[in-house]
């Protein structure tokens, strides 16, 4: 019989304390899809790619450092349920791993609280983990309820993809991993337009970001799915209450109900409306819940 | 004309569209010239005279700005820029805005100019962070990596936007960036995962406050 897999989950702050329902769901789909979560004490934020890194990235890499040392002293590989958390991670353990100038002035730091980067496990997305480790065929085998009612539209976010020599996922042009992932559980996926632009989060800028969501959200809309699929909880953040900043800044509303990939897998793999959370997500269609109700009722 | 406002004048007349052609023969030239600079260490700047169509301009490129930036994790590359302008294509922040455009900041960290780029409200913030720079660039100076680099540089001086601060503080006081409040713990609690503890703030604080091996 093989041995069942298993890596440490790193679901960071913005699964953790703020939308809880997607730790949920993964926890509940892992453990369909036989794959062991390895809890393990000690993670701090990753810390965030974007303002953090911008203060210091000598402080930014020693804390991803950490963070990673505690997988390593453990001798797991850590999944990432946020392609912040994976851009952090991922690059932390890139750079370090091949610059030795670098890994000693991290591990200069890290010795001050007993810690060392050696370079032994690998830091992987989500969804890699699915595509890779556990497979299509196996997630579909894993659906009871399949979500044939469904158009799925998707949209990928630039940390799952970029830089391509890091992150190591798919071509960041012509990306399938999410649209696969989509398929496996039943559910028509829907493409759209501006499916790789950047939703503007990493910007700080008044008038960029909401542009660049009024245009993604347009895109998306134009396709009339039942809902947007997303594999990160920033992107998440920024197109469930992006939405209702859209009717505030240009009045215009956009009525798409946004969600987690593992909510969705979760659903068809016979979890409860409860487990999933849909309940708190900010854009909900009665349609959308409809078609909800109908699979888990 | 002084020599600090034909360069600026230069810029300015660049940022504008005024004539690509003549920005990236002057480009080229001022980057060689600079390489070529055999005992470049012993000056804090040099001045290069260029051609624009018939005028002559004297360009100065403030060396020692480009040394500091040098100095920084990933701002070394800044060196290879050869002004092709691949970055500014996919960049969405230059598509949505009028005056962002990465080439540009390029172009000012190649000339050494300090004062544009490392103050409050630099327009290197509107970077979106979305990477597509360091997929097209064919230098691999990765200009996103340049940019964080500056940002960086912004935050020494401590004019970097509350925005960041906040950030940081709140990951130096609770390990998080998002605080715990009690309605995630009440929906921890109804979906049945663990509730969230207390992190090790203390190693953190460590960790980035190692101000030693900073300038």
């Amino acid at each position: 019989m093989p041995e069942t897999k298993k890596a440490a989950p790193f679901f960071g702050c913005m699964i953790q304390a703020k939308y809880p329902q997607f730790e949920s769901a993964v926890r509940f789909s892992f453990d369909k899809l036989g794959y062991k979560l390895v809890d393990l004490d000690g993670f701090t934020c990753c810390p965030d790619p974007i303002y953090f890194q911008a203060f210091d990235k000598l402080s930014w890499l020693s804390v991803a450092a950490r963070n990673i040392a505690i997988a390593e002293e453990a001798g797991l590989d850590l999944i990432t349920a946020c392609s912040g958390c994976t851009s952090s991670l991922s690059e932390t353990n890139h750079l370090l791993k091949n610059d030795e100038n670098l890994r000693e002035r991290v591990n200069a730091r890290l010795a001050k609280i007993g810690k060392k980067f050696k370079g032994t496990i690998r830091v992987r997305h989500i969804a890699t983990v699915l595509r890779d480790d556990i497979g299509y065929e196996k997630i579909a085998a894993s659906v009871i309820r399949p979500l044939t009612s469904m158009n799925v539209a998707f949209h990928y976010g630039c940390h799952l993809l970029k830089p391509v020599e890091i992150m190591n996922v798919d071509d960041p042009q012509h990306p399938e991993i999410l649209e696969q992932l989509v398929k496996a559980i039943g559910a028509n996926p829907i493409s759209h337009r501006q499916r790789i632009l950047c939703c503007g989060k990493g910007c700080l800028d008044d008038d960029l970001p909401p542009k660049m969501m009024f245009d993604i959200l347009t895109s998306v809309e134009n396709e009339s799915p039942d809902c947007l699929c997303l594999i990160c909880p920033t992107c998440f953040d920024q197109y469930d209450m992006g939405q209702i900043r859209m009717k505030k800044i240009f009045d215009r509303k956009f009525e798409i109900p946004v969600v987690y990939y593992f909510q969705l897998l979760a659903l068809a793999q016979g979890a409860d409306s409860k487990t999933i959370g849909l309940q708190w997500h900010r854009t909900k269609t009665k349609e959308f819940m409809e078609k909800v109700a109908a699979l888990s009722g | 004309m002084t020599v600090a406002k034909a360069t600026k004048n230069v810029i300015s007349k660049q940022s504008s569209g005024f004539d690509l052609h003549v920005y990236r023969i002057f480009t080229v030239v001022l980057n060689c010239q600079i390489l070529n600079f055999a005992e470049k260490s012993l000056f804090t700047t040099v001045s290069i005279s260029i051609f624009t169509g018939s005028k002559r301009i004297m360009v100065q490129v403030y060396l020692k700005f480009r040394d500091k930036l040098a100095e920084m994790i990933g701002g070394e590359m800044h060196n290879l820029c050869y002004q092709c302008g691949a970055c500014v294509g996919d960049c969405p922040a230059a598509r949505y805005s009028d005056d962002y455009n990465p080439r540009l900041i390029m172009l000012k960290t190649l000339l050494g100019l300090e004062d544009d780029l490392i103050c409050e409200n630099s327009i290197i913030w509107k970077c979106t962070n979305c990477f597509n720079c360091y997929e097209r660039c064919p230098q691999k100076v990765k200009p996103i990596e340049v940019i964080i680099a500056l940002k960086n540089m912004i935050g020494l001086r401590h004019l970097e936007p509350s925005s960041v601060d906040e950030i940081l503080q709140s990951v130096r006081q609770s390990g998080r960036t998002v605080l715990v409040n009690e309605t995630v713990i009440r929906r921890r609690e109804e979906l049945n995962l663990p509730p969230l503890k207390d992190l090790p703030v203390k190693e953190l604080e460590i960790l980035i406050h190692a101000e030693e091996d900073k300038e």
